[in-house]
């Protein structure tokens, strides 16, 4: 149980249903924002790309943990859904020369079907063989997108070149790529992870919950499970959709590379480490595990002269600590940095008492 | 204490008092080889709590489940009555049938059945205020877009609902619990949350499947006080499995007694009490002894009394 500071005493229920209520709340969030607004002006160019990297893995990360997390419904099909959201994006804007934005929005509606049709095995499977069905979409995905039958989609290329982000006229420039990407970005993944956090305290959302928990008892008070699922799939797939579009605009190319298996296993680490069923988890889990190769590389380059092991295998090093990262997770706080997060907010507030 | 003016009405069913509600009419279930029930016929009553009672293994769970959907039986046809009295509003509802035999769970349940299980299932994840605003779900419109933006139409109907679902908080006197995760719950307490969501679908007819299942004689006494509240005071149409024949005989009005699958015995408490079948199925097959132990027991009772 959640530590609440005491003294708060809601004379209404719209009060009540806020997200913050204390003035350290406030504070706090307060902080994020001028955080995310000064961020451009003190980061170089090198971190401010990680940090655009890491926001559009924020809004992937969070689709997942709606399917996953919130709903019970494993996925390992993330990496082939953002194929779609990019693909679709892509081709829209460079061969249609439809404006990005609608491109993007056409991207999150075909990726949130493609995802839903995916979704299907999901009515009659749970837990691990949904897992291996919802694999069987990666590979698909992944499939089709490799082989590109008959060119349809890069027209025998094998990538597509994505032209430089232009919204009705607004035009990232070269100089300050990684400071506009920043701005769009931010201003995106916020709207996202707060449209996701509201979903979660409407009866939706809570329909969403109570598949997860209790499937049958869940019908029993009316919910349509069939609907509810699919539902959980759309709006998922529209995140990664959303995230995948996001992608090939910002890397102003696609191929299929990025989307192979590895990138759904990676952000479903991002999920468990973050904390499964919690939109600031998945926000924690996706900076964390986008972090984590970078900042390995940055000791490597500090310490490869001390620890040559460092430098000489740093992809095996990456990979042997990615590992590890998931295992310590899954066995000390299975509930991920969201939980630790919470637990130390509650330390302090309860200090010096234990609980 | 103080508490709130009840404002809502937690009985969802419209028919005038005494009319039939549910036809159970001659349902059999079968699974593969194994008869589940046989030819059950009954009527529930607007207003009555109804007791369904039988051994281990009689079907009164399957009956259960069949009138709330997750069982389809083979043959026969479980029917339930709308209207013909006035809703909350004095507006005079029309009378209309539906045959919930075919019908899966949540639509069933969007007729107003309501239900409780035997193994507590509960959301555990979730508080049990999100428990009881789950209760709410059919009333509720779900758009995306809207739940996505929270302020206006999302905002505005989880205040409306929290009302009603205050009130059951109140009725059940779960205040304490009310953002505690119910997984963390004791038992007793769980089952009222059980209850509690049960109510917020404002039911037609509430099905309570062994309410007072492992609880001690004080937690039964508190929850048949709860149930009859709920009849009581919300005028809501219960039926109960319960396996404690002093609060059956009790509470309900009427009793319908099952045994290995077939209706042995309806009727009220003292005609049932009487059947020599129910002696039979509850005692034994040596009628002699049964009616033995049953005079000894009035005797004492007429010793006592």
């Amino acid at each position: 149980m959640a530590a609440t500071a005491t003294g708060i005493h809601h004379r209404s229920y719209e009060s009540e249903l806020r997200l913050r209520a204390t003035r350290a709340e406030y504070f706090r969030l307060a902080l994020m924002g001028v955080l995310l607004v000064v961020l451009p002006f003190v980061l170089d160019n090198y971190w401010l790309s990680i940090a655009n990297t890491i926001l559009i893995a924020v809004i992937g990360a969070v689709g997942l943990n709606i399917l996953v997390g919130y709903t019970g419904q494993i996925s390992l099909g993330q990496g082939g859904f953002l194929a779609v959201g990019a693909y679709t994006s892509a081709i829209l804007t460079e061969r249609y020369d439809v404006p990005v934005l609608f491109a993007v929005v056409a991207a999150v509606i075909a990726t949130a079907v493609i995802g839903t049709f995916f979704g299907l095995p999901g009515l009659r499977l749970k837990g691990l063989y949904l897992a291996i069905a919802t694999l069987a979409s990666q590979v698909i995905i992944e499939f089709v997108v490799r082989r590109d039958p008959g060119g349809l989609l890069t027209e025998g290329l094998g990538y597509i070149d994505v032209a430089r982000l232009n919204i009705f006229g607004w035009q990232v420039e070269r100089a300050t790529f990684e400071q506009q990407w920043y701005l769009v970005l931010a201003i995106i993944t916020v709207v996202a992870v707060v449209a996701a956090r509201n979903l979660f305290r409407t009866g939706l959302g809570r329909s969403f919950m109570a598949v997860r928990d209790q499937d049958i008892a869940a019908e029993a008070i009316g919910v349509n499970l069939t609907r509810a699922k699919l539902t959980a799939f759309a709006v998922s797939s529209g995140y990664v959709g959303l995230a995948g579009a996001l992608i090939a605009h910002y890397t102003e190319i696609v191929s299929w590379e990025r989307f192979t298996l590895d990138v759904s296993i990676t952000y479903l680490a991002m999920i468990i480490v973050g904390g499964l069923g919690s939109v600031a988890g998945a926000v924690y889990g996706a900076i964390f595990m986008s972090l984590l190769p970078v900042l390995i590389r940055t000791a490597a380059q500090q310490w490869g002269d001390a620890v040559p092991v460092l430098k000489d295998q740093l992809p095996a090093v990456q990979n042997a600590l990615f590992g590890a990262v998931i295992i310590a997770f899954l066995i000390f706080e299975p509930r991920g940095l969201a939980r630790l997060w919470q637990r130390a907010k509650d330390y302090v507030r309860y200090w010096p008492f234990r609980y | 204490m103080l508490t709130r003016a009840y404002q809502h009405s937690l009985n969802g069913s419209s028919r005038p008092q005494g009319r039939p509600l549910l036809e159970v009419d001659d349902v059999s279930l079968r699974f593969g080889g194994v008869k589940a029930l046989t030819d059950v016929s009954f009527t529930i009553t607007q207003g009555d709590v109804h007791a369904i009672i039988g051994p281990n293994g009689a079907g009164k769970s399957s009956l259960l489940n069949c009138i709330s959907g997750i069982y389809h039986p083979q043959e026969g046809q479980i029917r339930l009555h709308t209207g013909g009295g006035e809703d909350e509003e004095g507006r005079s509802v029309p009378e209309g049938q539906h045959l919930l035999t075919q019908l899966p769970p949540y639509k069933v349940a969007r007729l107003g059945v309501a239900r409780s299980f035997q193994n507590i299932e509960l959301f555990a994840h979730l508080s049990v205020l999100e428990n009881l605003m789950l209760g709410r779900h059919i009333h509720m419109k779900h758009s995306v877009l809207a739940s996505m933006l929270w302020f206006g139409p999302a905002r505005r109907q989880e205040i409306e609902h929290r009302h009603l679902v205050e009130e059951v908080i109140d009725l059940l006197q779960l205040q304490a619990h009310r953002n505690q995760p119910v997984g963390s719950l004791a038992y007793g307490i769980q089952k009222r949350v059980e209850l509690g969501r049960a109510l917020c679908i404002q039911p037609t007819l509430l099905l309570l499947d062994e309410p007072m299942a492992g609880m001690n004689a004080e937690e039964k006494e508190d929850m048949a006080r709860y149930v009859l509240d709920v009849h009581e005071l919300a005028g809501v149409s219960v039926v109960l499995i319960e396996h404690d024949m002093n609060v059956v005989m009790d509470i309900s009005d009427r009793v319908s007694v099952l045994d290995f699958g077939r209706l042995i015995a309806d009727g009220t408490p003292d005609e049932v009490k009487a059947d020599p079948a129910v002696i039979e199925a509850y005692l034994g097959a040596d009628r002699h002894a049964a009616e033995l132990v049953e005079r000894a027991a009035e005797g004492q009772e007429a010793a006592h009394g």
